[in-house]
């Protein structure tokens, strides 16, 4: 072999090494790419304390349509290090959840509000602060944050993963329509006025995903039958023996709910709908002789919830429902479709303001003593649903942001519409590690971790005396 | 095949027996574990301080970078490159072992006492079970400590490899330590500002994140098991023992 020949026999064995660097790298790459596309994940723990549920998994894996899941918040806050740290566990886990052929079909992103929130809120409105929006093509859902931690008992639980898929299953599904009657001198949806506009509680239905509209229910009957909602805010008239006809009917279609809010010291006219619940609305008065039980413009403050999926976060957060003049609500005996929901104190009462449209001379007497019933919910099978309140005012502008108005309302119509909270994923449990260590204990704790880097350093003292 | 087998465990004996016989391992052992029980008692002193809801030993283990940044290079410097300064490589291999054998038999020796080393902090929690009683329950979760060591058993084993690697390109011992550290720095650390540089175009960034092990030692720690951080970590140790040169 002369000198000539091992020239090329280098060359060959230097291109032997860089084909096999090459060629390995490439196929790191290539499965690690396949990897990170295919991949296989399982919580194997029985609590699932950070993975999801198995039905959020399956629910992920039938999601159609892509969709965006945004976080609006200062992650950088330390006061916000927990709230942040969960979320974002949640966010990914759900995002790993919804690969379908190796491709996500969540997509996530981290919005800080001081630099891009004008930017978000321009698309989707203000107060966009601290929540989450799950985005789907042109509709959305905002979830805030504060909604996702509860404080039950010694428990703090963290729920955000049924209130994500919650919203992801509400954006899956056709959008649900909401109608306003009117011609009853019945607050406006699209009026800013203080008292008599809903514009506050329109925006916050159109945000949730829902189309709304006011119509006249007698002339516009195809609208009423196409709708999945009907909203009767606040009459001043009554409506006509027809109306409320063609109501009750409605009342009876399957899939259908009723939402009314009555005006105090108004008639409604709405007897036989109520009648047909088992319900009964007196034009009775509400009054509080107690200072704590009302806020200092002398509004009402109702403290008193049932067990009720739709009191719980209220409950929960201790959040009162504030109204205005409020009148009572009666359930009959026997009634299993109707549960009252929101009651007056023990030192409230009610006063017999009219009797059969009649004004009576005023009586000191009370006609009724707390706690009194002044919101109750109607179910029937068939997904039927009846809400009615003895106050209109506290969904209009002036009330809606106050308290655990808003909270109430979005609540009823998601319960209404959406059906009741998604049993299948229960809460994660927030386990407290308390940790108590006196002086000595700790002293004693540092000592004995001195003790095994002693004995090794003496065994490497051992081991170099008997090596020389 | 039982040539290779018998080679193979003959050269493990002789490696493990070298590292059992080194004071430097000792030394380093102590190092380890003194470092380990500062970080402890570090994390400790945090945790009175702040109220937290996640147990105490997942902030120690959080830390496991640090021991991993210094020891592995440590460990590593000397597999390769000092038997080929001193011409026992190609006394080794003029026996009729294999290259791979030697490679791989360096590795488990490695790998073992990487282990080792891990598995005395385990004194830690004993330790405390002894001082604290029922108060240390809360923290002392079976499972965290199962899915933490299965983290670190398995991104030890890449670490290990790239140091055994890089240590096989060189003669120089300390070059072959400070390239090590350099590399798993880039890899662990650099890995953990992946997601904040605007440099990267987005498709490339979401594969990257592989490459953050924090996420993976929490995911393990939880309980969670995913196959993306075995196939990495699995592929690269691998890889890089493929590729260890023998000249």
């Amino acid at each position: 072999m002369n000198k000539h020949d091992f020239k090329y026999v280098n060359r060959g064995n230097a291109l032997r090494r860089f084909l096999t660097w090459v060629l390995s790298l490439l196929f790191l790459v290539g499965l690690q790419y396949l990897s990170y596309r295919y991949f296989w994940r399982h919580d194997i723990t029985t609590a699932k304390r950070y993975g999801l549920s198995a039905h959020t998994q399956r629910q992920l894996k039938h999601l159609q349509t892509p969709t965006e899941l945004i976080l609006v918040m200062d992650q950088k806050d330390p006061k916000t290090e927990l709230i942040n740290h969960d979320i974002h566990k949640l966010m990914n886990e759900l995002c790993f959840a919804s690969y379908q052929d190796g491709v996500p079909k969540l997509s996530l992103r981290f919005v800080n509000p001081e630099q891009s929130l004008e930017t978000l809120e321009a698309r989707w409105g203000s107060g966009l602060e601290n929540s989450l929006l799950v985005v789907q093509a042109q509709r959305f859902k905002k979830l805030p944050l504060y909604t996702f931690y509860t404080d039950k008992a010694a428990e703090p639980t963290f729920g955000a993963e049924a209130a994500i898929l919650s919203a992801l299953l509400e954006l899956e599904m056709p959008q649900a329509r909401i109608v306003f009657t009117s011609g009853h001198g019945e607050m406006d949806p699209q009026s800013t006025a203080a008292l008599q506009g809903l514009s506050l509680f329109n925006q916050d239905l159109k945000t949730s995903g829902f189309v709304s509209e006011s119509i006249d229910i007698l002339s516009n009957p195809e609208a009423l039958s196409t709708a999945n909602l009907v909203i009767i805010a606040g009459p001043r008239q009554a409506f006509t023996p027809e109306e409320a006809q063609a109501l009750k009917r409605f009342s009876q279609k399957k899939g259908s709910a009723i939402f009314v809010f009555l005006a105090a010291l108004r008639p409604h006219g709405l007897e036989a709908l109520f009648e047909d619940w088992g319900l009964e609305a007196p034009e009775e008065l509400i009054e509080e002789t107690q200072a704590q039980n009302q806020t200092p413009e002398g509004e009402l403050l109702l403290q008193g919830f049932a067990q009720h999926p739709l009191c719980q976060l209220i409950k929960d957060h201790k959040m009162p429902i504030i109204t205005g003049l409020a009148r009572p609500l009666w359930i009959q005996e026997e009634q299993e479709t109707l549960q009252g929901l929101v009651y007056t104190s023990k030192t409230s009462f009610s006063r017999q303001v009219f009797h059969e449209g009649k004004r009576l001379a005023f009586s000191p007497d009370p006609a009724h003593i707390g706690p009194l019933c002044v919101a109750v919910w109607g179910s029937k099978p068939q997904g039927r649903h009846l809400w009615v309140v003895g106050n209109a005012d506290f969904l209009s502008n002036q009330y809606f942001p106050k308290g655990g108005n808003a909270l109430f309302a979005q609540q009823s119509v998601r319960h209404a519409l959406e059906g009741p909270p998604l049993a299948a994923v229960p809460p994660k449990i927030l386990k407290e590690r308390p940790l108590l260590l006196t002086q000595a204990q700790l002293f004693k704790l540092a000592l004995g971790l001195c003790v095994l880097p002693v004995l090794l350093l003496g065994a490497a003292a051992g081991c170099y005396v008997l090596r020389r | 095949m039982s040539f290779l087998i018998k080679t193979f465990l003959t050269l493990t004996k002789h490696e493990l027996w070298q590292l059992m016989t080194w004071p430097g391992s000792y030394a380093m052992a102590a190092g380890f574990l003194g470092l380990m029980g500062f970080l402890f008692f570090l994390v400790l002193e945090r945790f009175l301080h702040i109220s937290q809801n996640t147990p105490l030993f997942e902030g120690f283990f959080d830390l496991f970078w640090l021991p991993v940044l210094f020891g592995v290079p440590l460990l590593t410097l000397r597999s390769f490159s000092q038997e080929r300064r001193e011409g026992i490589l190609e006394s080794v291999l003029a026996t009729g072992a294999s290259l791979q054998a030697l490679v791989w038999s360096k590795f488990l020796a490695l790998f073992s006492f990487y282990c080792l080393l891990w598995l005395l902090c385990l004194s830690f929690p004993l330790w405390m079970l002894g001082v604290l009683g029922q108060a240390a329950h809360n923290h002392l979760d079976v499972g965290m400590f199962v899915g933490s060591y299965a983290f670190i058993a398995l991104s030890g084993a890449f670490y290990l490899s790239v140091g055994m690697l890089l240590s096989s390109f060189t003669e120089n011992a300390t070059l072959a330590g400070m390239l090590t550290f350099c590399v798993l720095f880039i890899l662990i650390v650099g890995s953990q500002l992946l997601p904040q540089s605007h440099l990267l175009p987005d498709w490339l960034q979401a594969p990257l994140l592989v490459l953050q092990n924090l996420p993976q030692l929490e995911d393990l720690r939880h309980g969670i098991l995913d196959s993306r951080p075995v196939v990495f970590y699995g592929s690269g140790t691998l890889l890089c023992l493929t590729l260890c040169r023998g000249h």
